[in-house]
């Protein structure tokens, strides 16, 4: 090296090529954001110097995630009302010449996001960002992988002015519309352009307001191997006819809020490919919306507000749950979570635990966790257990919890092993000084016990792959 | 040529500095890795290393001393860690503190490391590098390098247009 003092303007381009690259993959998101962001990779390089600026321009890789946030923060202040083509040009311009950094024949990856505030279903299609948006993505809608389309204004009916067949190279979607007003997606064109996407394999829906009709989407479900329902308003009529067609499946959510109608029969489906299933079942359903048979399944969440009937929960521990090796289940039942959890939860775990599924993860998430319940674990259930994780939020329940992990780790396997691996107890306030005692006592007999303090996100989906 | 892993090998800086080290710790740069290997005969001279300065190298062998007997990023290996590379600016705390170093031997380190093709040292510098830009306007950055801002009437007009309705809001 020269004997001169060396600075960052004497490494070659190679070199601030792969630093670019890494100050870009150093974003908690691969996406740019326009309208720009000036503190964050790569707006912030390409307005350092003249050379920075031309490297950064020539890296196509840094310009393929594209996140077009159409919110109203982004809007001028003071502005009119809903005056937004002045705006939208200035996006749909500085989009172009993003788009004219990248190679031609690379993927793209879309995603917006639109967030106005509509007074009262005031908003028109006018007021909206999306049909210009949705005029941007048309001409490059086969080099679009993902494309993440949020809504929340009647722009979406935009969507209907995109060629049929456009998104022939889509692999992943999701569609995220709350418009207010309860406007029904169930005209049939405004899906013909996912029709002939026949590299689909993710599907996501969200909505809110807005009754979703898969039916009329369409997409070669077949093929997917991906479909979460995510808080969605459906039609229970067409979502049946819809899961038989997905044979090969190996990831479904189902969290729906829409109420099943009286004397509603759930309907028999076997998905043979499936591997994790992630089930919401609420209060105004009070019943399960379908039952599985899931001969395939590994990893199984059950989210239960205030449920109560168990008739499709026999079928899934008889028939399907004999390669369980994770369960992740949920209960959200404010006032009465004690009695509940108390009744429905020994059920449950007795039911699945019948057929002596290899269970190593088990997750239980509930405000209370009943003594008899981790006797159950202990005693009977789960014989190959190495993860336990609950949340707790009594004293005494914390306890019990410590008592249940002793136990478990003194269990001892046919080679005189220890299987049990490690335990996370999730506390809601200060434990109390004999359990903190007690947690000091089992770490040291070597057992890896972690306490974490409760989370707000702790009813997201489980990572099974990265225990808690 | 097979060797012992104990095997020592001699190495000579441009500024003359020469260290004497286990193969298997200069092994850890692919340039050296392949030179040893086309030498067919055990040679005591040593091995020339003119774009690296003897402080430097003693920054690069201290690192690969360290990280001696990890397994070396293969072509097949290449794409995936490239994949993660991508995804995240992590940096193990061993190396956080090797990399703690001025700017100048920061910049020396990375150059060397890219002479020298030892991947995972280059991957280090870049990220540190990176880490030290982020979140930063772009006149931070400029006075953190110390970077003139050069841009051409062109340019400013160009850069001015895209980014008109940022002074709006």
């Amino acid at each position: 090296m020269s004997s001169s003092r060396l600075t960052i303007n004497d490494l070659p381009n190679e070199m601030l090529v792969l630093i670019f690259s890494a100050c870009h993959c150093s974003q908690r998101s691969p996406y740019i954001t326009i309208p720009p962001n000036l503190n964050s990779s790569p707006w912030n390089i390409t307005l350092v110097s003249s050379r920075w600026r031309a490297i950064a321009l020539k890296m196509p890789s840094l310009w393929e995630h594209i996140f077009f946030d159409f919110n109203e923060r982004q809007l001028p202040h003071p502005r009119p009302l809903f005056q937004f083509a002045q705006f939208s040009t200035r996006t749909m311009t500085l989009a172009r010449s993003v788009l004219e950094r990248t190679w031609k024949n690379r993927p793209l990856y879309i995603s917006n996001d639109e967030e106005l505030t509509d007074n009262q279903g005031a908003l028109t299609n006018l007021d909206s960002f999306i049909p210009a948006f949705v005029h941007f993505i048309g001409p490059i809608s086969s080099r679009i992988r993902r494309l993440d389309f949020q809504c929340n204004s009647p722009g979406f009916v935009s969507l209907l002015s995109l060629k049929r067949g456009s998104f022939s190279n889509l692999e992943e979607v999701t569609f995220f519309i709350r418009a207010k007003g309860a406007i029904p997606l169930t005209h049939r064109s405004w899906v013909s352009a996912f029709e002939n996407a026949r590299q689909l394999s993710k599907v996501t829906f969200k909505s809110q307001g807005v009754l979703l009709n898969p039916a009329q989407l369409n997409i070669p479900w077949t093929r997917l191997t991906f479909l979460h329902f995510v808080y969605t308003d459906v039609q229970h009529t067409s979502l049946p006819n819809i899961l038989r067609t997905c044979q090969n499946l190996t990831n479904l959510r189902l969290d729906l809020c829409n109420p099943l109608p009286a004397h509603y029969n759930p309907p028999m489906i076997t998905l043979p490919s499936l591997i994790s299933f992630d089930y919401r079942v609420t209060q105004t359903s009070n019943q399960l919306f379908v039952s599985f048979d899931l001969p395939s399944i590994q990893y199984l969440t059950l989210r239960l507000m205030s449920f109560w009937s168990f008739t499709g929960f026999t079928v899934f521990a008889s028939r399907s749950c004999c390669r369980l090796k994770g369960i992740h289940l949920v209960f959200t039942t404010p006032g009465t979570s004690s009695f509940y959890v108390g009744k429905v939860l020994p059920l449950l775990l007795n039911t699945l635990g019948a057929v002596k599924a290899p269970v190593v993860d088990c997750r239980i998430l509930s405000s209370h966790i009943p003594k008899e319940v981790f006797a159950k674990l202990v005693n009977a259930l789960f014989p190959s257990l190495k993860l336990l994780t609950a949340g707790t939020g009594a004293p005494t329940t914390v306890a019990e919890f410590l008592d249940a992990v002793e136990a478990i780790h003194n269990r001892e396997n046919s080679n005189g092993e220890r299987k049990f691996r490690t335990a996370t107890m999730i506390v809601r306030e200060e434990m109390e000084e004999t359990n903190r005692r007690k947690v000091e006592e089992l770490l040291a007999k070597g057992i890896d016990l972690r306490v974490v303090p409760f989370r707000e996100n702790w009813n997201d989906p489980p990572q099974w792959d990265e225990p808690l | 040529m097979a060797a012992p892993a104990t095997q020592q090998i001699k190495i000579r800086c441009n500024d003359e500095k020469e260290f004497t080290v286990d193969r298997d710790v200069l092994e850890r740069s692919v340039l050296i890795k392949n030179m040893l290997e086309d030498v067919t005969e055990q040679q005591d001279a040593p091995i020339p290393l003119p774009n690296v300065s003897g402080p430097v190298m003693a920054k690069v062998l201290e690192y690969c001393t360290h990280h001696r007997g990890e397994p070396l990023p293969s072509a097949d290996t290449e794409q995936s860690q490239d994949e993660t590379r991508k995804r995240t600016t992590d940096i193990s705390e061993w190396d956080q503190k090797f990399i703690t170093v001025d700017q100048e031997m920061l910049f020396e380190i990375i150059l060397a490391a890219n002479y020298l093709d030892i991947k995972s040292l280059l991957d280090v510098g870049c990220k540190t590098v990176a880490n030290m830009i982020k979140g930063k306007t772009p006149e931070e950055i400029r006075k953190l390098f110390n970077i003139v801002n050069d841009f051409t009437p062109e340019e400013e007009a160009q850069i001015k247009k895209e980014n008109e309705w940022a002074e709006d809001r």
